[in-house]
């Protein structure tokens, strides 16, 4: 596999549910969309996450959707970053690069990742 | 009654001078199968990885380039079904029509959930195991078992290769700390520390075992001690194999029957053993992992017959592809061979004779996967993974053409007995028998160790001209007999298909010294007669119930595991028995008769040999009349029971086997509880009859 330009944004499944309980992710498989994408699911403790990924409207930024089952409460993201990528969260509050969220926006939320 | 005829005429064997043979001599394969190559698209890898046949008759195939295609036979053409799969070596369907790949990392279930012909959900099925990033952690898989169960094998790691720092899995730092593995970055380990993690290494959990996956998606570690298992797969009675490859602890290519707890070989995986502690599974002493591991059901010889094996799959219908039912067929990345094995149990171990099968040009090499179609076909699937082997897809078809075949080898206390499918011609073949055996250590292989031919005693051709026995001097334990027989040819001229076989005897017929002599001193103290008295006599050996009735002999001590040998002798129109696992004198019994003169010789199940009214031994039973003697042996070893008869296994069967209970439910001992669950003194029985005994020979399991 060769990567084709500059990784601008890196993160670990861990990193990004450090603030759950139990943060050892169990990955379940994909589902592939019409158009050949998958959404992946996996779960968190109790959470059950699926995951998709799409081009975002911007040239190099590309937004992840998310969509989770059984997080009835508040719920913090770490979206902490060694590069300087932005992050926009389309629901809940994004302050120190930690994304808190309300039981209701977990059901489904997105993140808009673009370069510098 | 005794079988009637002289079942057996006599030739003395000397030494036979082998000639070689010219390819005239021998079975044209091209007689009797068709070879075919399939084309396959040429946007994929033509290396297969796994093959299997759908239930509405379509085969898949996965390829190393990671998709799995779907061949219509009608159509003669192949479609997509899933992508992006990583070294598939393995594909089953599912009776919901998913199929379940077996990908580097995680056993994959593929579902076509909106019937477009493409599979759309990869549900991961198990990734309980470690993955290093190490270049030698092949998975290969599934096989199921009758209850749904999965069975997967996971290969070692190479010290050919590092780690990746990143590792999934706990690690066993036992030996060799993390940190100097971390440097290699899944290449190159520093030379200091290749000794340190083993030429095989098993870092990271499950690595050399297989793995049981319940329904429920437990998983379980099964058994241990594999290094690189490239075949699994289920027998016709449910017995799981598993090929592994000759290396470090693997003297040759081996064929094992794995059974659950069990551990054949390669200590590397012992680390991650229930209770295994800190001990470095490298520095065990060899003597040491020889008791503990469970040995060869059959060897390959490296070179000669195999250098790499690959898939065991079970034979089908013989009318479909011209094999007996009940063997196995196994591939070779190496050599353009597929191997035929004819198992056998011998007390209560698989072991058995591996012969040539179709070994031609014409085959190739690179034999990897396989699958029986609708119509009997055999495809083949070949690799190579950089590695020796081919690529592409392989299909052979039997034109109906009766094949003249060996179809069972059988050991006998002293020797083999070999039957053929057809009656051998007047003109015997030259037997040649040579055995050799093997080292077992951390060194790569094995060389030949004690090579010798092997001196005929006798050969016997029986009256139907179906069966061969050849006696040998001796018969020892943990030795490969390989056996030839040139210029083999059937009554009608058609020469013999697979005239060699390797016949590894795991465990003999016959282990004296472990025996005790039930009437080695003198007299009957072994024994109590029953409740009427002690009137069995003893002279010269020979106990005997003499002619008035006096009750069962009973030996004092209690069994329940055992393998017992002894000679009977009948008199005209009698009836005994060997009594044992009873309960209020009913248990397991075999039959003494006078086959010819009582009434229950006609019936097959209560005739000599048998286990009385529930199993009835081979009709082909080799038994001595009224007046002379017969040789037994009893093998009870926890469910298994075996009865044997003059040197020949005639029956057996595994107590809670279906066959068991369908049986036990018409057996006159239905209704009996925990019936044969209890140790019971051994009766010889008095029944009213003249029957004598002698060489009474006993061993605990």
């Amino acid at each position: 596999m060769n990567l084709q330009g500059k990784p601008f944004y890196r993160e670990s499944a861990p990193q990004l549910w450090s603030f759950v309980g139990d943060t050892k992710p169990q990955f379940h498989g994909y589902r592939l969309q019409k158009d050949g994408s998958p959404e992946f699911a996996y779960s968190i403790g109790n959470i059950e996450i699926r995951e998709r990924i799409s081009n975002g409207a911007e040239a190099g930024s590309f937004v992840r959707h998310f969509t989770l089952s059984q997080a009835k409460d508040e719920l913090r993201l770490n979206l902490a970053q060694d590069s300087s990528a932005r992050i926009v969260s389309d629901k809940g509050e994004l302050k120190d690069q930690t994304l808190t969220l309300t039981g209701d926006d977990t059901k489904s939320f997105t993140l808009t990742i673009s370069k510098p | 009654m005794m079988c009637p005829l002289p079942f057996w005429i006599r030739l003395i064997a000397f030494a036979f001078v082998v000639v070689p043979l010219s390819s005239a001599q021998q079975a044209q394969l091209s007689d009797y199968y068709s070879f075919s190559k399939v084309p396959l698209p040429p946007t994929v890898d033509h290396q297969v990885g796994g093959l299997t046949t759908l239930s509405d008759g379509r085969i898949a195939a996965c390829f190393d380039s990671g998709e799995v295609l779907l061949f219509d036979p009608k159509a003669g053409s192949w479609s997509e079904f899933a992508r992006g799969l990583m070294c598939p070596l393995g594909l089953l369907e599912e009776p919901s029509g998913s199929l379940l790949v077996m990908q580097w990392s995680e056993l994959t279930r593929l579902t076509d959930s909106d019937s477009d012909g493409k599979a759309d959900y990869y549900e991961t099925v198990c990734d309980g195991f470690g993955v290093t990033g190490n270049y030698h952690e092949f998975a290969y898989g599934p096989a199921r078992d009758k209850e749904g169960n999965l069975y997967i094998a996971l290969n070692l790691a190479s010290n050919n290769g590092g780690v990746l720092k990143t590792v999934r899995g706990p690690w066993s730092p036992v030996g060799l700390a993390k940190e100097h593995m971390d440097a290699s970055n899944g290449k190159q380990i520093a030379d200091q520390y290749k000794k340190d993690a083993g030429r095989m290494y098993s870092r990271v959990p499950w690595r050399g075992w297989v793995l049981k996956i319940t329904p429920e998606g437990k998983v379980e570690p099964f058994a241990s001690g594999f290094r690189s298992p490239d075949g699994i797969g289920f027998d016709d009675e449910g017995r799981l194999w598993v090929t592994d490859n000759q290396g470090d602890w693997k003297a040759t290519n081996p064929l094992y029957h794995v059974e659950k707890g069990n551990f054949y070989g390669h200590p590397a995986s012992l680390i991650w053993r229930e209770g295994w502690g800190e001990r470095n599974p490298l520095e065990v002493p060899v003597e040491e992992l020889e008791t503990m591991r469970t040995k060869e059901a059959a060897f390959f010889p490296y070179g000669d017959m195999a250098n790499s094996l690959t898939q065991p799959i079970a034979t089908i219908d013989p009318t479909q592809f011209g094999l007996p039912r009940g063997e196995l067929l196994i591939g070779d990345m190496n050599q353009p061979n597929l191997i035929r094995f004819l198992g056998e149990k011998v007390g209560g171990v698989m072991q058995g004779a591996a012969i040539p099968f179709l070994l031609t040009p014409e085959l190739g090499i690179g034999n990897h996967r396989f699958t029986f179609d609708k119509d009997g076909a055999l495809w083949i699937g070949k690799t190579h993974l950089k590695w020796a082997g081919d690529e592409g897809l392989m299909k052979v078809t039997w034109n109906r053409k009766p094949i003249f075949l060996i179809e069972k080898v059988k050991l006998l206390e002293n020797g083999f007995e070999v039957r053929f499918n057809q009656a051998l011609a007047e003109e015997a073949p030259k037997w040649k028998v040579s055995r050799h055996t093997y080292h077992y250590h951390a060194d790569y292989g094995s060389p030949r160790v004690d090579l010798q031919e092997v001196e005929l005693s006798e050969v016997s051709v029986s009256n139907d001209r179906k069966s061969i026995r050849l006696i040998l001097p001796e018969i020892k334990e943990r030795y490969l007999y390989t056996i030839t027989a040139d210029h083999a040819r059937s009554m009608n001229g058609q020469p013999l298909m697979g005239h060699v076989m390797h016949y590894y005897v795991n465990t003999s017929a016959t282990t004296e010294a472990a025996f005790e002599d039930l009437l080695g001193t003198g007299d009957l103290s072994k024994f109590t007669a029953g409740n009427k008295g002690s009137a069995w006599t003893l002279k010269d050996g020979i106990v005997s119930r003499g002619p008035e009735k006096v009750g069962s002999l009973m030996t004092r001590q209690r069994y329940k595991s055992f393998e017992l040998k002894f000679e009977w002798k009948i008199s005209e129109g009698g009836n005994s028995g060997v009594i044992y696992r009873s309960q209020k004198g009913r248990g397991l019994e075999y039959q003494v008769l006078d086959d010819e003169r009582h009434i229950r010789g006609k019936t097959p199940n209560s005739s000599a040999a048998a286990l009385y009214d529930l199993l009835e031994p081979s009709p082909d039973k080799l038994c001595h009349p009224a007046g002379e003697w017969n040789s037994a042996r009893i093998v009870s070893n926890g469910n298994h029971i075996e009865h044997w008869l003059n040197g020949a296994k005639v029956l057996e069967i595994d107590i809670g086997s279906d066959e068991w209970n369908e049986r036990f439910a018409k057996s006159k001992y239905k209704g009996i509880e925990n019936f044969t669950g209890t140790e019971s003194p051994i009766q010889f029985q008095d029944h009213g009859a003249d029957v004598s005994f002698r060489n009474i020979l006993i061993r605990s399991l």
